[in-house]
């Protein structure tokens, strides 16, 4: 049955060796007033081809984005991903290990974390990165609860633009460690001498782009730390944050190879100036060396995590999303430098070509005049729910639209281009809103 | 032998690997795009070719070990079979390719698997009602706490401000404890391992919200006082979290809800076989007695009238814990595992893990002897205390267990057991397999007395020796452009 | 172990130098060897005020943490900066280059333990 390999030998030989007539006996300090008296309230078993046939039946009750062109992005996004990825990434010595507790027999696991802490620092522009995190909306909580740590204030400082399901993982996880939030549309006004941080996003939720140099000199000004959220993918053309001084950078690395899967599982990624090493939650993978000088690798810094330091611990934090931030290195070791740029530089045009032409549309304006990389919010004049399905029907996902989020634009949708976009789906995409909102 | 290279050893100036769909659109300055002095140099990414990437992580897979190569006994992480078919039925579009924010009529399927699988799960374990939104078992721990304390806030207690946790507790206890706001308190085990009822009342009071316990112990042990525990904790007033870590015992023949626990979670990695992948992702689930369910974070996957509905209009929930819904992929997993059981084959789970680890412990304890001389549950705790007369550590017998081939033991852990050797077989092992593992235990025993060295150099046949953990914490080289400039500054 | 006649201990394996109304504080030759290699210390700023028992600092090995608590009352003087690069002294010369602390006393305590006692503590 199922997955279990005992003969009924097998069964009698072991029981013999314990010591007890059955199997029933070794469950004998379960209070009998406990035990579970007939099956479950669950469906019977399903053999191996009735449960795949199961599976895609319900699977087909969803519209899956390969029947759909889609230009639907805030946070989650669409991109190209080698073939070699997924095929490297399921090998049974990746898939199926665990945290690498014996460094010896995990070697192949903690040199992938070393290159993806590597790859993420280059993209970023920071020192330190760690081996990840659950998500991007938690790491970017657990950033501004260390930031409150590290300065022993409370005040957390979040622009209005950041994602909004980010802001609220930071109000659920700041408030029991005793910190308010101030969310704000001018971020850089708002900061006091109470603030542990501000936090922004780059790009922004809008997909806008702000220089972030005079955010930076005004928290310093007041010891404040600077927590960006950034979208890696934008990072091939951006300046990185760690060139403006930036303190904390954390994000979803979910569009560097991930699969969107409904959103999970995703990897977050967190980095931080050297200094703050020793604040920061979960793993982080170290280089070593054995007695005869040959080069290794380790989870160090332990003692910050929760299986040494307990209450004192800097997260709760356990897993890493190992297997995830596996996937994103692969990705960004196949594109490589020119690869990645190449990437980037792409979904810019792309989405800027396609700002231009939605715009031509009478009636629809870009939402904001100011400079974006691969997503942007138009005002198409109608009710964006409204539009988005119209377009459904066409086989087009043509974003998100916001009123949802900010109900005051409920006629703004937030669309997303990345570079598997052709420009025929682009013209597509415009000819049906041109026909949608006429 | 020279040392394996990292990929950016392998880089060469120029060289491309896979490029990205042309860009067939008219295009512009960048500069002029995205604003004067924002464009950057491109990031130093390695320079590599296909083949040099496929190589270098298939040989990199070569220097790791999982539960495909071998026998893993990692005792609290249930690292058992994960089943090929959830990897086949999880690579499906259907699932794979849809996105979170995708109207509610489009991914009904979805909202169906996370459906059936929080019902199962509060089904499996006795709740009222589950959720699958913490992507992990940490995190569904906060979570949990989380709730008790709105539910004590709702009530006007929110001066509750501790929480007890047993002084065996997996470290993600008090952690979680923290992360929520509480002090932590220890209550100690007795001499039969279970919890001292003394010094737990002792401990409880006006201003306890809650303690956690893991049962089946983290001794491997089920605490057959809990109906009573659970009374005592709730006659003073407070909450009992059930930490899953350990359902593998249970599965199928008794549940935490009905031992008297308010909540609980699940590791999803543990019980229900969704792979570890390395350390993550993890899945979690928690799973709640209806007096928790306003507080369960949002949105919360419901039934109305035969459609899936994401219900964000909770007033009381605690807030969002995760940018979307959790571990999702890991849910259609999880899915296709409960249903290869059944309601028949659910029970066998825990029984012939109960099984395989009672058998091992008998086999071993002549040479390790147990913690607590008593039945054990799915894993058993061991001592390898004998052995320090010759001069050799709990840790020195695990390294040694990597040149026979097998994936150590957790080792000291729990911390109240010296030298501790924790050991899972989980069900889905061999006798043969099992065997051969206490074979090899019990040679490295007799190695101990006879030449302790091979296991104080262990071990001896994996890429590298036991490397140096303090050399790694002082330089703290976690990144390989710090490599270079550190190189460059002649410090290494 | 090396438990040095002319120190007086604590409980907590702190050792304690008197001089005037300076006393230098390390840990013990025992403290060091149970801690194994220390990798980072984490040393509090001079001025601070600490009574008979604070937490002023943390010692970190690879596995773990420990505090280290004031043998005495008064104000952190000095510490021995050139921990911060190189934390092995504590494991090398715990008595003399890994001193931590000094700190100018409030007053001079009488509870300490000498290096009888305190060797008596290490046997049982």
């Amino acid at each position: 049955m199922g997955y279990i390999p005992h003969t009924d030998a097998d069964r009698s030989e072991m029981l013999k060796t314990i010591g007890v007539s059955s199997i029933e006996e070794l469950f004998h300090e379960v209070p009998a007033s406990l035990r579970v008296e007939g099956d479950l309230n669950v469906p019977e078993a399903l053999d191996e081809y009735s449960l795949v046939k199961e599976l895609r039946a319900i699977g087909a009750k969803n519209t899956a984005l390969s029947s759909l062109v889609n230009f639907l992005g805030a946070g989650i996004y669409e991109h190209y991903v080698p073939s070699l990825v997924m095929q490297l990434v399921t090998r049974g010595e990746f898939l199926t290990a665990y945290t690498p507790y014996q460094p010896e027999a995990s070697q192949g696991y903690l040199q992938t974390i070393y290159e993806f802490q590597s790859l993420i620092c280059k993209i970023t522009g920071m020192e330190v990165a760690n081996a990840s995190m659950y998500d991007g909306a938690t790491a970017f909580a657990e950033a501004c609860i260390m930031a409150s740590g590290v300065t022993n204030r409370t005040r957390i400082v979040l622009s209005d633009s950041i994602h909004p399901h980010y802001r609220s993982c930071v109000e659920t996880f700041s408030e029991p460690a005793d910190c308010t939030t101030s969310v704000s549309n001018d971020p850089i006004a708002d900061i006091d001498h109470e603030t542990a941080c501000v936090a922004v996003q780059y790009p922004d939720f809008f997909g806008r782009v702000k220089d972030l140099k005079p955010l930076v000199e005004a928290a310093h000004r007041h010891g404040a730390l600077v927590v960006v959220v950034a979208d890696p993918v934008a990072l091939g053309v951006l300046v990185p944050p760690g060139q403006l001084g930036v303190d904390v950078v954390v994000g979803e690395a979910q569009a560097l190879g991930v699969p969107m899967g409904f959103g999970g599982p995703l990897v977050g990624y967190f980095c931080v100036k050297r200094e703050l090493v020793r604040a920061i939650p979960g793993r982080i993978v170290g280089r070593t060396q054995d007695k005869d000088g040959r080069r290794g690798f380790v989870m160090t810094l332990r003692t910050r995590e929760q299986d040494i330091r307990r209450e004192k611990a800097t997260s709760n934090i356990c897993t890493n999303q190992a297997l995830m931030a596996l996937v994103a290195t692969i990705w960004m070791c196949s594109l490589g430098k020119q690869g990645f740029r190449k990437l980037s530089e792409t979904c810019i045009q792309k989405a800027h070509y396609a700002q231009r032409e939605l715009c031509r549309i009478p009636g629809v304006k870009l939402l904001f005049d100011e400079p974006f990389a691969y997503e942007f919010a138009i005002d198409l004049g109608h009710d964006a729910d409204r539009v988005r399905d119209q377009l459904l029907k066409q086989g087009i996902l043509a974003g998100l639209p916001l009123g949802e989020y900010y109900p005051e634009l409920k006629n703004s949708m937030l669309i997303a281009v990345t570079e598997v976009r052709t420009k025929h789906e682009i013209d597509d995409l415009v000819a049906a809103v041109a026909r949608v909102v006429n | 032998m020279a040392d394996f290279p990292l990929i950016f050893e392998r880089s060469r100036k120029g060289r491309i690997g896979c490029m990205p769909p042309q860009c067939d659109v008219p295009v512009s300055d960048m500069a002029e795009l995205i604003g004067n002095g924002l464009v950057r140099e491109p990031a130093e990414l390695p320079e590599v070719g296909e083949l040099e990437v496929v190589r270098h992580f298939t040989n990199l897979s070569h220097r790791n070990y999982g539960i495909d190569t071998g026998f893993y006994p990692l005792g609290s992480c249930t690292m058992k079979y994960n089943p090929r078919v959830n990897e086949a039925v999880a690579s499906n579009p259907s699932f794979a390719l849809t996105h979170p924010l995708q109207p509610v009529e489009a991914v009904q399927g979805n909202l169906q698997v996370i459906y059936d699988l929080q019902s199962w799960m509060a089904e499996i374990t006795g709740f009222d009602t589950a959720t699958m939104q913490p992507p992990a078992g940490a995190s569904g721990e906060l979570l949990c706490l989380l709730l008790i304390r709105a539910f004590h806030r709702s009530r006007g207690e929110g001066h509750r401000d501790i929480v007890l946790v047993p002084d065996s507790a997996h470290g993600t206890n008090p952690a979680s404890a923290a992360r929520a706001g509480y002090r932590v308190q220890s209550v100690k085990t007795n001499s039969r391992g279970g919890t001292d009822i003394d010094d737990l009342k002792q401990h409880l009071g006006p201003n306890v919200a809650a303690m956690m316990l893991t049962n089946p112990s983290t001794l491997g042990l089920f605490e057959d006082n809990i109906i009573e525990i659970c009374q005592l904790i709730h006659n003073a007033g407070a909450q009992v979290f059930c930490d899953g870590a350990n359902m593998n015992a249970m599965v199928g023949v008794t549940r935490p809800g009905d031992h008297g626990f308010d909540c609980m979670h699940l590791n999803l990695h543990k019980t229900f076989s969704t792979p570890h992948g390395g350390g993550g992702p993890g899945c979690g689930c928690i799973a709640v007695k209806s007096h928790l369910e306003p507080y369960l974070p949002v949105p919360v996957v419901a039934n109305r009238d035969g459609q899936y509905i994401l219900d964000d209009n909770r007033p009381e929930s605690v807030g969002r814990v995760h940018s979307f819904y959790g571990n999702f992929m890991m849910n259609v997993r999880a899915w296709a595992y409960v249903r290869s059981y059944g309601k028949e084959g659910l029970p066998e789970i825990a029984k012939h893990a109960v099984l395989n680890a009672n058998y091992a412990q008998a086999r071993l304890k002549e040479e390790y002897p147990q913690a607590f001389d008593r039945t054990c549950m799915h894993e058993c705790v061991l001592t390898a205390k004998p052995l320090k007369r010759y001069g050799v550590r709990a840790l020195d017998v695990s390294k040694r267990l990597i040149d026979y081939g097998f994936h150590p033991p957790t080792n000291y852990f729990p911390l109240i057991v010296p030298e501790a050797l924790m050991i899972e077989p989980t069900e889905t092992e061999t006798k043969e397999m099992i065997d051969a593992f206490c074979d090899a235990m019990l040679e490295i025993a007799e190695e101990s007395k006879e030449d302790p060295s091979i296991l104080h150099n262990a071990p001896h046949t994996t890429p590298v020796g036991r490397l140096d953990e303090a050399f790694a914490a002082k330089t703290l080289d976690v990144n390989w452009s710090s490599y270079e400039d550190l190189k460059k500054a002649d410090v290494l | 172990m090396n438990v040095p006649k002319d120190l007086k201990y604590t409980k907590s394996h702190e050792w304690v130098r008197i001089e005037g109304d300076t006393a230098t504080v390390g840990i013990t030759d025992y403290a060091q060897s149970e801690l194994g290699d220390i990798v980072y210390v984490d040393l509090p700023s001079p001025g601070r005020a600490l009574i008979q028992g604070d937490s002023f600092g943390t010692i970190e090995s690879v596995k773990t943490v420990s505090d280290i608590y004031s043998p005495v009352k008064g104000q952190i003087a000095e510490t021995n900066t050139a921990l911060e690069g190189a934390s092995e002294l504590i494991n090398q010369d715990p008595y003399g280059q890994g001193w931590i602390a000094k700190i100018t006393l409030d007053e001079v305590p009488t509870d300490l333990l000498d290096p009888d006692a305190y060797q008596a503590l290490l046997s049982e």
